[in-house]
């Protein structure tokens, strides 16, 4: 036996416990069962419920099996009539102290409380109902709190503090009187809540509810599957909980998985709410109109008139437009049907400037051994006690990203923060260092040479550099080298307000090695990019890929084959069609640009996708599909193989050598 | 065979509990063919005689509900509160969030069709209680079967439990709250 285990007699039987174990987690190893409600794995004890209370040999009065630490020959009783009726009372005074009747009630079925009535056997109520005159907040446009059907376990106040680190919700007023609320109790929808939803998910009653889940369903009427987000790069884990081929509810991965199993409002509630207009059959155009079609015919039009564009301007005079969104399966096949069968070299990507350069650089300067930049981990964050965020853009970082630094920063990590817009981490900057337009690069050249200077001990050369700056202030470096002088693990975040300009991209890296600290460790750097895939397109399509410029015709492009998938209809209108004779889509979501196009082809969404993805860490993660496509609906790339097969046979010429 | 009588009342509710209870479908053969009902919504009388079982539905939310519950409980042997109203006070005590006045003067004045309208004093007209409550705020209460409304399946067992004489308290998985969910038949 070593040192760290003990054992405790429960219920008379011996178990085995680990050192710095509750009495709770120790009876939850063995299968013994104690019954909670305010306590959840992955949360701090709270030990405010009463549910857990168990008799300790020795102790005048039951002690919470969650706040109380097991040792070695202690004497825990779990069940006894006395304790039942201890448990009994709590669940009749919570009863009693506000709205919990059932009936309309979001949560009946699936809530805690009720749950544990049942298991209590409470048929009637044992004390008279208070009925306090509580609000309801529905001002927060995702989520609604009823304080009158709150317990006040504190879940919310935990999870908001201690996995989102974003410390909206607290206790506020007194006693019975107390309250969920923001600190200053301004309605939610005005407080600093990002509405990540992760309050509503620990809930054990009816208190916090998201308003597109409410009443669509009960677990138990669900089919609960799990897949991976492609909002963002971070591909979070999706429990989707799905009721006759809709989605009612959007859950995370747990508490105790990937980055505390977090969503953030996108992944969560936009997932739910998005209901653009359905592209579920295809089209072809026919004179100055489209006419619907079968999927053949589409792509048999859609090769002749590729074909035809190539035959008149040449093979590069038709781009393929791929959206980040897409699968790494269609991502290969998209590859080999613009390497073998388009064969042209324009190849462009929805992603931003910022995110494809950052990509070229970083790989361009691994390989001269400037840094292992491909090994950084995001939950490196976790560890850091310095991180330098350079050029984040107005929405930037992706929510669970900036989670992970708010966690740092709680346990008292700094952040500076190097040019770029306000965004929600502004106001937590120990320091701010702001760049004139254009001069990013020498402000991150000096920082570098000075965070060298400082590892050298070269006291001379960080005298120089300070006096030569005409970009920085002398007190801004100064307190810069203090920072970076007191920090053992620093981690950078790159984002898209750098000048996608190689010099440029080259000083940030260059910077983020050098404060590593890591002699040919991997460099914590987190280049931010938007797309989901977006690492998985940038691995997988080489060095040609480029992102999507505002102005196609600039590259002689004159048609084009865009796999769109279910990207935003917003984004896809961006894309400038001057110049272009024929476009061929495979999309989602109708849009300006679909109904403009010669060919559109149905693709499937997020939730009907089977495959992997690529996440910002370079992890392949599982895609799984969660709802059934609409008929006729097949996956981008059996389309894709589908259409190069009809383009060969088209093209007998062509596979003898063919056009030039 | 003596046919056990029974009395069943509606007082604040919805007349849910009393649908759930036609909804035992077949087993209401079986049970007519043992009861006598005394009286029931559809069973005007205005007397109570003396009977063995009462069932009420429904919160004491007014001065004739109370007069109606103490009179059943004076004249019956097993008081059984039928429903999440006769049991918790349910849906008829969300009243109970605002005063009593506020609540008639909602009712009948300030409703949105209402014109000229006022709350009714007449003396005959049931006065409304300061707070809708369970029958457990006044009276004793033998049996409860909550829901909204019950699952036929819980008020079954409890009139057969009774009638057969044995204890008719509901097992944990006939015990619900509102009303009870049906699981998908694949078990997903």
């Amino acid at each position: 036996m070593s040192g760290d285990e003990f054992t405790a007699i429960v219920d008379g039987r011996p178990v085995k416990g680990t050192k710095g174990a509750t009495i709770l987690e120790l009876c939850r190893a063995n299968d013994i069962y104690i019954p909670t409600l305010c306590h959840l794995d992955g949360l701090s004890g709270n030990g405010g419920c009463r549910m857990c209370l168990v008799d300790v040999e020795g102790q005048r009065r039951p002690v919470p099996a969650c706040m109380t630490l097991a040792a070695e020959g202690m004497k825990i009783v779990t069940n006894s009539p006395q304790l039942t009726s201890y448990r009994r009372m709590v669940l009749e005074l919570l009863l009693s102290e506000r709205n919990h009747f059932c009936f309309f009630c979001e949560k009946s079925g699936d809530c805690e409380l009720q749950s544990l009535c049942y298991e209590f056997g409470i048929d009637h109520p044992r004390f008279p109902g208070m009925f306090p005159p509580l609000g309801l907040d529905a001002t927060a446009e995702a989520l609604a709190i009823d304080n009158n059907r709150c317990i006040l376990c504190g879940r919310c106040v935990r999870v908001c503090n201690e996995i989102v680190g974003n410390n909206t919700l607290d206790f506020a007023r007194r006693g019975s009187n107390t309250v969920i609320n923001e600190p200053d109790l301004l309605p939610l929808g005005q407080s600093n809540c990002i509405q990540c939803g992760a309050c509503v998910e620990v809930c054990p009653t009816g208190a916090i509810f998201g308003k597109l889940s409410s009443y669509r369903g009960r677990k138990a009427q669900c089919m609960v599957l799990r897949t991976t987000c492609c909002e963002c790069p971070m591909a979070c884990d999706l429990t989707v909980h799905v009721r006759d081929n809709n989605i009612v509810m959007i859950t995370g991965g747990g508490l105790q998985s990937r980055f505390g199993g977090q969503l953030c409002k996108r992944g969560r509630f936009d997932l739910l709410s998005r209901s653009y207009d359905r592209i579920v059959a295809p089209r072809i155009v026919r004179g100055n109109s489209q006419i619907k079609a079968d999927l053949p015919e589409a792509l048999a039009t859609a090769s002749r008139l590729l074909r035809e564009v190539q035959r008149r301007h040449g093979k590069d005079s038709v781009a393929g437009i791929i959206s980040p969104r897409c699968t790494n399966e269609a991502i290969m096949a998209f590859k080999e049907f613009v390497e073998k069968t388009l064969r042209t070299k324009n190849v462009f990507i929805i992603e931003s400037a910022f995110g494809v350069l950052s990509d070229r650089i970083l790989k361009a300067m691994e390989k001269e051994g400037l840094g292992r930049f491909s090994e950084c981990r995001t939950a490196e964050l976790a560890q850091a006690d310095l991180i330098v965020a350079i050029g984040l853009g107005r929405s930037e970082p992706h929510p669970i990203i900036a989670s992970n630094v708010r966690r740092a920063l709680n346990k008292g990590a700094h952040l500076i923060i190097v040019a770029g817009s306000e965004n929600v981490l502004s106001a937590r900057a120990s320091l701010m260092i702001s760049a004139d337009e254009g001069r990013l690069a020498p402000v991150v050249k000096t920082l570098a040479s000075l965070v060298g200077a400082a590892a050298r001990g070269d006291e001379r050369s960080i005298q120089d550099t300070m006096r030569k700056s005409s970009d920085l202030q002398h007190e801004e470096m100064s307190a810069f080298l203090t920072y970076v002088r007191g920090a053992k693990k620093v981690v950078t975040i790159a984002g898209g307000e750098i000048e996608p300009d190689p010099a440029v991209l080259k000083a940030v890296a260059l910077l983020a090695a050098a404060l590593a600290k890591a002699d040919n460790g991997p460099v914590p750097a987190i280049f931010l990019r938007s797309g989901g895939n977006a690492r998985g397109a940038l691995d997988l399509l080489g060095e040609d890929l480029r992102s999507l410029p505002t102005d196609l015709g600039k590259f002689g492009i004159r048609a084009a084959y865009m796999l769109l998938s279910d990207e935003d209809p917003g984004t896809v209108d961006r894309i400038d069609l001057a110049g272009l004779e024929a476009i061929v889509t495979q999309a989602s979501f109708e849009s300006d640009l679909t109904s403009r196009a010669d060919v559109v082809i149905p693709s499937r969404t997020w939730a009907e996708r089977s495959g992997t993805m690529t996440d910002i860490d370079g992890e392949v993660r599982k895609i799984s599909q969660v709802l059934v496509p609409p008929d006729g609906v097949r996956s981008d790339e059996e389309i894709i193989h589908e259409l190069a097969r009809r383009w060969a046979q088209g093209a007998p010429d062509e596979s003898k050598g063919g056009i030039a | 065979m003596n046919k056990v009588r029974i009395a069943t009342a509606w007082l604040s509710g919805c007349s849910g509990c009393h649908m759930s209870f036609l909804n035992i479908d077949e087993a209401l053969m079986e049970v007519a063919s043992k009861v006598e009902f005394v009286r029931s919504p559809l069973v005007d009388a205005k007397e109570f005689r003396p009977c063995e079982v009462a069932i009420v539905e429904g919160a004491v939310s007014d001065t004739d509900n109370l007069e109606t519950l103490k009179s059943l409980r004076a004249n019956c042997k097993i008081l059984v509160a039928l429903g999440d109203c006769a049991v918790f006070g349910g849906m008829t005590s969300m009243r109970n969030l605002f005063d009593a006045e506020d609540v008639l003067k909602r009712g009948y004045v300030e409703t949105e069709t209402t014109k000229d309208g006022f709350v009714p004093v007449d003396p005959p007209v049931p006065r409304l209680l300061e707070q809708a409550t369970p029958l457990s705020a006044h009276v004793k209460v033998d049996v409860n079967i909550p829901g909204c409304p019950p699952h036929p399946e819980s008020i079954l067992h409890v009139v057969t439990r009774l009638l057969e004489g044995k204890d008719p308290k509901l097992p944990r998985e006939l015990l619900h709250f509102d009303s009870r969910i049906k699981v998908r038949s694949d078990g997903k």
